[in-house]
């Protein structure tokens, strides 16, 4: 019983150091997925997931991040699920049409501040 | 007990430490500044100038007009600058024609200042319009000429994937399965992207050679118009084949 008790304080503190260390990761700027444990694995996944999107969000400059959102950034994002590099090509695509629908809108008369 | 709260505390740590680090990925980027480019930005001056027509206000006038498109220019070359779809000679072609009216933009300001004439001052003003056509002729262009060159980019990345799913189909077929489908899809994908790069193909060089003096004589207009049409088809075609190439992996996927 008493080795039992042993065994899981161990686990726990364990985890605890983890957090700690994660913790001290984002204080850095860092995102500490290369680092993560079997517990958060999939938690950090969507870290790395989210990571191009905000680059991405300029819509006007869409066309800017073409060719990382068509890069291999998607591909070695997410190491447990093996993605389908078709996936990342078509996703790199739509975001490519993002960025000339946004040019195209860009260019409309209306939008124009002027003569 | 006293183990179990200790773990308790462990995974609030864990999870509390991923909530933060996705908290900070969310706000890094914020939003994105611009310059003063629009229409408003001189309507202070615009009003002195009609309120009281004395060459210094309309000098404020002239000159608020002339910084404003300062920093149009200024956004339209980093637009081009960072653009990762523009061909070196069109980014060229286009960063040429922006310095090129920064610098006739920048004469005009010098005659503005120097000017004390209020015909020559309104003869003046009329020209940053007439003679630059910044929002009307140069700002189209970048755009345009960027979403053109954007679906020619576009052409490539689908061949990457017409590659792979032909690859795919291959594959399916020699394992005695049933392409047809798929095989259908994706001669639909690169129908789609063959009838955008048509209809792209030939628009830089119309646009790139369009100058206000054909805006002013009614000629420049028609042409940004049909690019814009085209682009538009284009873009649509594109849409098409992206949905096409995803229908070409689904049906694969389902003969698995």
């Amino acid at each position: 019983m008493r080795h039992q008790v042993s065994v899981t304080t161990r686990l726990a503190a364990t985890l605890l150091l983890v957090g700690i260390a994660a913790v001290g990761c984002a204080g850095h700027g860092g995102t500490g997925t290369d680092q993560s444990a079997g517990a958060g694995q999939a938690q950090t996944s969507q870290v790395d997931q989210m990571s191009p999107t905000p680059s991405a969000s300029p819509s006007d400059g869409a066309m800017d991040s073409a060719t990382p959102s068509d890069s291999a950034a998607g591909q070695g994002a997410n190491p447990a699920a093996t993605p389908d590099p078709l996936d990342s090509q078509l996703s790199g695509l739509d975001n490519l049409l993002n960025g000339i629908n946004s040019s195209i809108s860009s260019s409309d008369p209306g939008s124009a501040g002027g003569e | 007990m006293k183990s179990r709260i200790t773990a308790l505390v462990a995974s609030f740590a864990l999870g509390g430490s991923l909530l933060f680090i996705s908290a900070g990925v969310a706000t890094a980027a914020g939003p994105a500044t611009t310059g003063p480019t629009g229409k408003g930005v001189c309507a202070t001056e615009a009003a002195a100038s009609r309120s009281s027509i004395t060459v210094v206000a309309l000098r404020a006038f002239g000159n608020c007009e002339i910084d404003r498109r300062f920093a149009t220019l200024t956004t339209l070359s980093t637009k081009v600058s960072s653009s990762k779809v523009l061909t070196p000679s069109d980014a060229a072609a286009l960063q040429s024609e922006i310095g090129a009216t920064r610098s006739g933009l920048t004469d005009l300001k010098t005659t503005i200042d120097a000017e004390t004439s209020i015909p020559a001052l309104k003869a003046d003003i009329v020209k940053i319009a007439t003679e630059f056509r910044v929002y009307l002729l140069v700002a189209p262009q970048v755009h345009l000429t960027n979403a053109a060159d954007g679906v020619l980019f576009a052409q490539t990345k689908f061949a990457t994937v017409n590659t792979n799913l032909a690859a795919r189909i291959a594959a399916a077929k020699a394992a005695g399965k049933d392409t047809t489908a798929a095989q259908a899809d994706l001669d639909a994908m690169n129908a789609s992207v063959a009838s955008a790069v048509g209809l792209a193909g030939p628009l830089p060089a119309q646009l790139l050679a369009l100058t206000p003096a054909q805006y002013n004589a009614g000629t420049a207009g028609p042409v940004l118009n049909s690019a814009r049409a085209s682009l538009l088809t284009a873009r649509n075609d594109l849409k098409s084949a992206v949905a096409d190439a995803k229908a070409c992996r689904d049906a694969l996927k389902a003969l698995k």
